[in-house]
């Protein structure tokens, strides 16, 4: 196996390649992403969910490459992905959790969820556990409020949770993930 | 004969397991004769969805509620034999009930919008078209403009999203701006926290939404339609992309729609996590690539929308009673309905509900049938408080006014509005004023920021509210928090400023004496503001088994067993486990 | 056209707003974050009026609303000035002590609300900034974020690498809070330093050297007075006088 480290224009990442030249490649370049848009500013905002999904975050290079592209000043690009949650400037975990905080959740206590899964993570709304593992998330309402209180792991939902069932759910998320790497 | 079942297998059934009850039905009938071998295919929303998974077999129309994969057999045996007693709903004297005509949830509701929601597998263009699907397309496309929009006037169709504006009035003017290209759009920006009627019809019956989208884009002359589709909502936008793609393949999409000469094709827009792009004029900001900030609206967008083009907007659910208009004609939807608002609305009864999910009833409807009737009243023994209707932009209706009749203009004058049709049921363990807070909290994020009355009185109104929950608030502050509101309504850019104040002014109209309360009295009473409610165990009712000890995670609880239990105050964080967790009811809040 | 506010009648011209006109006829609708060669925010609603059809008022932004024939307007309604009370609390709240609100609270009457928390700074998040550099300078700067989290900086706040220092941006803002160190050496302005292009002939400053080579490219840089001189000079050795 040779070990190939790209360094040229945005390519972030270390491409691997086996005797049969088989690329394994851990993210895509954001060349291949923008490659599928006119260059025109209403994609904007599509382009910064795709590098979001990509990547886990926007990056400082990102914004200047999508800038470039669109031909919108950086600091309008810069002012998009600071608008819309959706985006994020800083690394997200691998594994998103979302407690949802919509009104009928709110009522049916989210907000023990929320405790629950503070103490579960010994994390705050908004960061991102030391191991990169976790990142913890309050929404606003994911639409399935017949089921309150709701919380999604990992794009997995779970409902009429209980202050108990909260920590469980973390727990297998984490063995899981470790079984993965 | 060969029965179909129905296996709902929308967000909230497929939590509690649904897919597992397909599959297993699925496997279960591989071996059945081919002569009752029964179609077992997956369905959108079936409105119930706390009694999911929801399982329906036709012809027979016998429902069952609450299935498990281990069930399937004895559904499967059940087939044209007794059904299956312990999955049939049971009334109050314990009668079983197969048919949903006579279940209190179901007898009732009248379904135009939902109409093929939870009986059509949303995946199959099929299904759709074998229940008239695009009939009504077909028959506008061989109307004039005016002749398609004069139906959706006799209709009285009002917009669903909220605004409540007349939706053929709105065609109507778009329609009569001359413009090289126009547009026509669909809000799929379903915001308002606890509403999930737009979602369901987007997974559930994606092409009804569709059809409507194309047939208000004939009627107005646009040749481009964009469906802006909620970040969240990533089954949504999965379902309606397959939607769009199969109608185009199908013909119902593109150049030369069913030969009739009509050209449009529509494409998904994703949103990305902001309230404030369900407003109109923010919406079309997102679709341009910019940031979700609303525009002064004096030249309509009508005249002058996306991209400096007319444009009509309408919500989901609009739309998809298009159709029904169409091939039904507008005056048999103005059967239905009030005076001034006509047709059905589509609820998501969520709360201290005991039947909470998707309700489609006429309007004109009472709060007290939706919420006591079809809902069956406050869940867990409870005691009415206030429903919540129109969302961050709504107002609450205490039990007083819940002879309502349900439409635009009689929740308006009560100080409230209709909103998406989001109707939150409270009892007494809800704090108003902690509900007001909420509210303001989830606007200040939410607000787009750009004018002062709006991003500051929201800022100021959340800082009062606060110190009132914890008891620091003043009686001037109620004062403050009026004047404020009276600001905010009068001078914000946007609705989502002009209404911002909304929740406050009707908790504060009808529940002043919580806000007094909490002020004079440093006291919640209904036990849900942290800082004023302390946790006490009762030592009458303690038994000493210390599994509230073992609980705590602050550690706060002495004692030792068989003797009552105490909780030091000073180190308790109010989590509320302790009290969850007792089995004798000995933990109260004061 | 004409129209009428508070009982005067004014001109209007085709396409001006209610202030514009208002503004050119001298008549007085206070405002902070409006500005002619700029696009219009319409952030502050300061300017909020009354909109008079028949008995009934209709509240709407001066800056925004488009003149037209027999309109009547009124400034000075109760509804208007209670507005107005209020708005200029906030605003106060939000750049506290600040000489141009302070010279507006007076005006109106109107004293601080010591509930309402003050923030830190003296913005208030006009927009006038951003839109400045759009259009004079290089949209170095934005608005980030929303809602009660919306501010005005440079991205990520570090140095912004389109800014060529021109201060459009400080030279609109209301408040006066951009900051600008001037020294004789250059300019200081968002993190970020800049040297002083100055004339070759006489030593002036005529901007910092970013903003003089975007707008001239790598022409030698010339004061507008020396420019002057030296085309009035050859038009004189042209005529062949002395």
């Amino acid at each position: 196996m040779m070990l190939l480290l790209h360094n040229i224009g945005m390519k972030e990442v270390v491409v691997l390649a086996n005797e049969n030249n088989v690329k394994h490649e851990n993210t895509r370049d954001i060349k291949d992403i923008l490659k599928n848009y006119s260059h025109e500013q209403r994609h904007s905002l599509a382009i910064l969910q795709e590098v979001q999904k990509e990547y886990s975050y926007i990056s400082p290079d990102h914004l200047q490459t999508i800038s470039y592209y669109l031909r919108v000043p950086v600091a309008e690009i810069f002012s998009i992905a600071t608008f819309y949650k959706a985006l994020s400037l800083d690394k997200k975990g691998k594994i998103i959790i979302k407690v949802c905080d919509g009104t009928a959740c709110h009522i049916r206590g989210s907000e023990t969820v929320l405790n629950e899964c503070k103490r579960a993570l010994n994390i705050d709304v908004g960061e991102t556990t030391p191991d990169g593992l976790f990142s913890l998330e309050v929404v606003n309402c994911v639409g399935s409020c017949a089921i309150a209180p709701v919380m999604v792991c990992d794009n997995e939902f779970h409902g009429k949770l209980q202050s108990g069932q909260v920590a469980p759910i973390i727990t297998q998320a984490k063995e899981e993930a470790e079984v993965h790497e | 004969m060969n029965r179909e079942i129905l296996v709902c297998c929308d967000t909230g059934c497929l939590v509690n397991g649904a897919q597992a009850v397909l599959d297993e039905l699925r496997h279960d009938a591989i071996g059945m004769d081919v002569s009752i071998k029964p179609y077992v295919k997956n369905v959108g929303c079936n409105g119930l969805c706390e009694k999911g998974p929801i399982v329906t077999i036709l012809p027979d129309n016998i429902t069952y509620y609450k299935v498990k994969p281990s069930d399937a057999a004895d559904i499967l045996e059940s087939l044209g034999n007794k059904a299956v007693d312990r999955l049939l709903y049971k009334d109050k004297e314990g009668t079983p009930v197969l048919s949903r005509k006579d279940h209190p949830f179901y007898a009732t509701q009248h379904k135009i919008a939902l109409r093929n929601t939870g009986i059509i597998d949303p995946g199959s263009i099929e299904d759709f078209l074998s229940r008239g699907g695009y009939e009504g397309l077909k028959k506008a496309l061989t109307m004039t403009q005016d002749q398609v929009i004069a139906e959706v006037e006799k209709s009285g169709l009002r917009g669903r999203g909220g605004g409540g504006f007349p939706t053929g009035k709105k065609w109507r003017s778009c329609q009569q701006v001359s413009s090289d290209q126009k547009y026509m759009l669909c809000n799929g920006d379903e915001g308002d926290p606890g509403a999930f009627m737009d979602r369901s019809l987007m997974e559930g019956d994606p092409h009804s939404v569709l059809e409507g989208l194309i047939i208000g884009a004939f009627a107005i002359g646009a040749s481009k339609g964009i469906l802006y589709i909620r970040d969240e909502y990533d089954l949504a936008l999965r379902d309606v992309q397959k939607a769009i793609d199969e109608a185009r393949k199908m013909g119902y999409l593109g150049e030369n729609i069913l030969n009739s000469g009509f050209n449009f094709d529509c494409e998904i827009v994703r949103g990305g996590g902001a309230f404030v792009c369900g407003e109109s004029s923010a919406l079309m900001s997102s679709i341009e690539g910019k940031v979700g900030e609303p525009r002064v609206k004096y030249i309509r967008s009508v005249e002058k929308g996306l991209f400096e083009k007319p444009t009509v907007l309408n919500n989901v659910e609009t739309l998809a009673n298009i159709p029904y208009i169409l091939l039904h004609g507008g005056d048999e939807y103005a059967k239905l309905g009030t005076e001034g608002s006509k047709g059905t609305k589509v609820f998501s009864l969520v709360g201290k509900v005991e039947r909470t999910g998707l309700v489609e009833v006429p309007m004109g409807v009472t709060l007290r049938e939706l919420v006591f009737d079809i809902g069956g009243g406050i869940a867990g023994g409870g005691r009415f408080k206030a429903v919540q209707t129109g969302g961050p932009s709504g107002g609450c209706i205490p039990e007083s006014l819940m002879d309502l009749k349900i439409d635009f203009d009689s929740l308006k004058e009560s100080g409230s509005m209709m909103g998406s049709g989001g109707i939150i049921v409270m009892d007494e363990a809800t704090c108003m004023v902690d509900l007001a807070r909420y509210y303001v909290k989830f606007l200040s994020g939410e607000s787009c920021g750009k004018c002062t009355p709006c991003r500051e009185g929201l800022r100021c109104m959340l800082e009062i509210l606060t110190r009132i929950c914890e008891g620091k608030g003043t009686l001037r502050d109620l004062d403050l928090l009026e004047e404020l509101a009276y600001t905010a309504t009068q001078a914000s850019l946007c609705e989502l400023g002009k209404t911002a104040a909304n929740p406050v002014l009707s908790t504060l109209k009808y529940f002043r004496d919580e806000y007094e309360e909490h002020i004079n009295n440093k006291h919640c009473p209904a036990g849900a503001c942290k800082e004023l409610i302390t946790f006490r165990i009762l030592p009458e009712k303690c038994k000493g088994c210390g599994i509230c000890a073992k609980a705590c995670p602050a550690q706060c609880i002495d004692g030792v067993l068989k003797s009552p239990y105490e909780i030091r105050a000073l180190d308790c964080i109010k989590c509320g486990t302790c009290k969850e967790k007792c089995p004798f009811d000995a933990i109260v809040t004061e | 056209m004409r129209i009428q506010i508070d009982g005067k009648e004014i001109q209007a011209l085709p396409d001006e707003t209610i202030l514009q006109a208002a503004r050119r006829e001298g008549v007085y609708i206070p405002s902070l974050c409006y500005s002619d060669p700029t696009e219009p925010t319409h952030s502050c609603r300061l300017c909020m009026v009354e909109l008079m059809e028949g008995e009934k008022g209709k509240m709407v932004a001066s800056c925004a609303m488009k003149a037209k024939d027999g309109m009547v307007v009124s400034t000075r309604t109760d509804r208007v000035m209670r507005v107005r009370k209020t708005l200029l609390k906030l605003l106060y709240a939000q750049a506290p002590e600040n000489p141009a609100i302070v010279e507006l609270m007076e005006r109106f009457d109107v004293e601080k609300e010591e509930v309402f928390p003050n923030k830190e700074g003296q913005c208030i998040l006009c927009g006038l900034c951003v839109q400045a550099c759009k259009k004079l300078g290089s949209s170095a700067i934005t608005t980030m974020s929303r809602g009660t989290t919306k501010e005005v900086d440079t991205p990520y706040g570090k140095e912004a690498m389109s800014c060529i220092g021109c201060a459009s941006c400080a030279d609109f803002c209301p408040t006066k809070c951009i900051e600008v160190v001037d020294t004789e050496e250059g300019r200081t302005i968002w993190n970020k330093h800049f040297k002083w292009a100055r004339c070759e002939k006489c030593g002036a400053i005529v901007g910092t050297d970013k903003h003089y080579s975007l707008a001239n490219g790598t022409e030698p840089i010339i004061c507008p007075d020396c420019r002057r001189h030296a085309i009035t000079d050859l038009f004189a050795a042209t005529l062949g006088e002395e």
